[in-house]
């Protein structure tokens, strides 16, 4: 099952994907064509929204980083979430803003101390994030900072979730990030440092999740700086294809 | 009034704090002093409300205990429509170089009190009085944060919007009180319904 989030009629409601991803299903029966879709960021209202920083060693090495010791967690709210086909604003002065594909877990229950064995039990569907970040505005302190990782719709996430006994292995799914159709991140969640299940054996070990949290799981190899009018689009094998597109302001 | 979005908060908006750590953000890691507003975010695990108890985790011996003030914001982009006293909690920790999510996400670390109305002149100028067992354990008031409320409010709508149930922390005083499990918490501010937190050991672990 693939539930996407969307805007039908002046409210938001979830909706069922069907199979040949023509329609969505609305609760009362009645279908919506994926074409005139309006797709809202499939996340649950105060959800805490969990983050990696330096989660692939091919990433923290192109940054100039050793892979970290203990995971790099960063936190967003939920304002810089944004639809699938939504426009991310790039402010005039941020000329090293780049896309970040990553594969996100949704927590289905209660997680407190989960050993890392059953961690992916607590897992109910994933789902695509580009997680945008502005180099210029980087600052050493609680870096990366919300300036540049919680800006408003610059996390652009969806277009649906997808059941996690839909995808299987969560460490063995191809993602791949295209500007314009040109390929500028190609990896394998099978390169993340801390794996899903050591991310909740991890997280649950101090902090009780609940469900509908979300973790991004961070994002390999790959700075390509966008401009204004550019088409992202990121994809993971098996979860679905997100599409974004970078408005120029100010 | 509920909080009903993102609990915001900022650290380094306290002037005596600043000045004590001057030389230390000219070295590394931070080689330079913080231009943006240093923010970090309370997730739904920490809110407690109501006198809840806070838990101490076994392995700590004792918490830091913040007093501040939390704003709440309403419809509109930016404008808070009441405040409340709200104690952050944290394990003491020296370092702001990375997110403090261990240190400041746990279960319980952001007991809040009631939400009121306010008057801002009477906010900024009321001391934020922290008792622990009884006895006055701190004191400070919002005349000392580096970015007052406007202006930090202001600096933090330029890239976040806050709205539509959001809270911002405005500061925490960089000489915080320190409590042990058993102790009770008691703060006060002359304008704002006083917050109670009783902490308590953690057991059954």
């Amino acid at each position: 099952m693939r539930r996407a989030r969307i805007y039908h009629r002046g409210r938001e409601v979830w909706a069922a994907l069907s199979a040949d991803e023509a329609v969505l299903e609305l609760a009362d029966g009645s279908f919506v064509p994926v074409s005139e879709a309006q797709w809202l960021p499939p996340v649950v209202p105060g959800a805490t929204i969990f983050a990696l920083g330096l989660n692939y060693a091919d990433h923290s090495a192109e940054l100039g980083f050793k892979a970290p010791a203990e995971p790099l967690v960063f936190l967003k709210g939920h304002r810089t979430f944004l639809g699938h086909r939504g426009a991310s604003p790039r402010p005039a002065d941020a000329n090293q803003m780049h896309p970040e594909c990553e594969l996100v877990a949704i927590i289905g229950k209660p997680a407190r101390r989960v050993g890392r064995a059953q961690a992916l039990s607590y897992v109910s569907g994933y789902t695509v994030a580009c997680d945008y970040a502005i180099r210029e505005y980087l600052e050493n302190y609680y870096r990366p900072n919300l300036r540049v990782k919680n800006r408003d719709a610059t996390t652009p996430l969806g277009p649906w979730i997808v059941d996690a006994a839909d995808v299987g292995d969560p460490q063995s799914l191809a993602l791949e990030t295209r500007v314009n159709g040109t390929v500028v991140q190609a990896g394998n969640t099978s390169g993340m440092v801390f794996d899903v299940a050591t991310l909740i054996e991890y997280l649950s070990g101090f902090m009780t999740l609940s469900p509908g949290d979300m973790i991004l799981t961070g994002t390999p190899h790959g700075v390509h700086f966008v401009a204004g009018g550019d088409e992202v689009v990121c994809e993971i094998a098996g979860v679905g294809r997100l599409v974004n597109f970078v408005e120029g302001v100010g | 009034m509920m909080i009903a979005g993102t609990v915001y908060g900022v650290v380094l908006n306290d002037q005596a704090q600043r000045g004590a750590l001057a030389e230390a953000f000219g070295q590394k890691p931070y080689v330079a002093p913080p231009r943006a507003p240093v923010l970090y975010v309370k997730p739904r695990n920490c809110w407690r409300f109501d006198g809840a108890a806070v838990t101490v985790p076994s392995e700590l011996v004792e918490v830091e205990v913040a007093a501040t003030v939390a704003l709440l914001f309403g419809d509109a982009p930016g404008v808070p429509v009441a405040a409340a006293l709200a104690l952050d909690v944290c394990e003491p920790h020296a370092s702001f170089y990375r997110p403090a999510i261990r240190q400041r996400c746990r279960d319980g670390f952001l007991p809040v009190g009631d939400f009121a109305a306010y008057d801002l002149d009477a906010l900024v100028s009321g001391g934020i009085v922290t008792w622990v067992d009884g006895v006055e354990a701190h004191r400070w008031s919002l005349a000392r944060l580096v970015r007052d409320i406007p202006e930090l409010i202001d600096e933090v709508c330029d890239f976040m919007t806050l709205e539509n149930g959001d809270v911002l922390l405005v500061g925490l005083a960089g000489d915080a009180p320190r409590v042990a499990a058993g102790q009770e918490v008691r703060v006060e501010h002359e304008g704002l319904p006083t917050l109670v937190a009783h902490f308590e050991r953690e057991t059954g672990v």
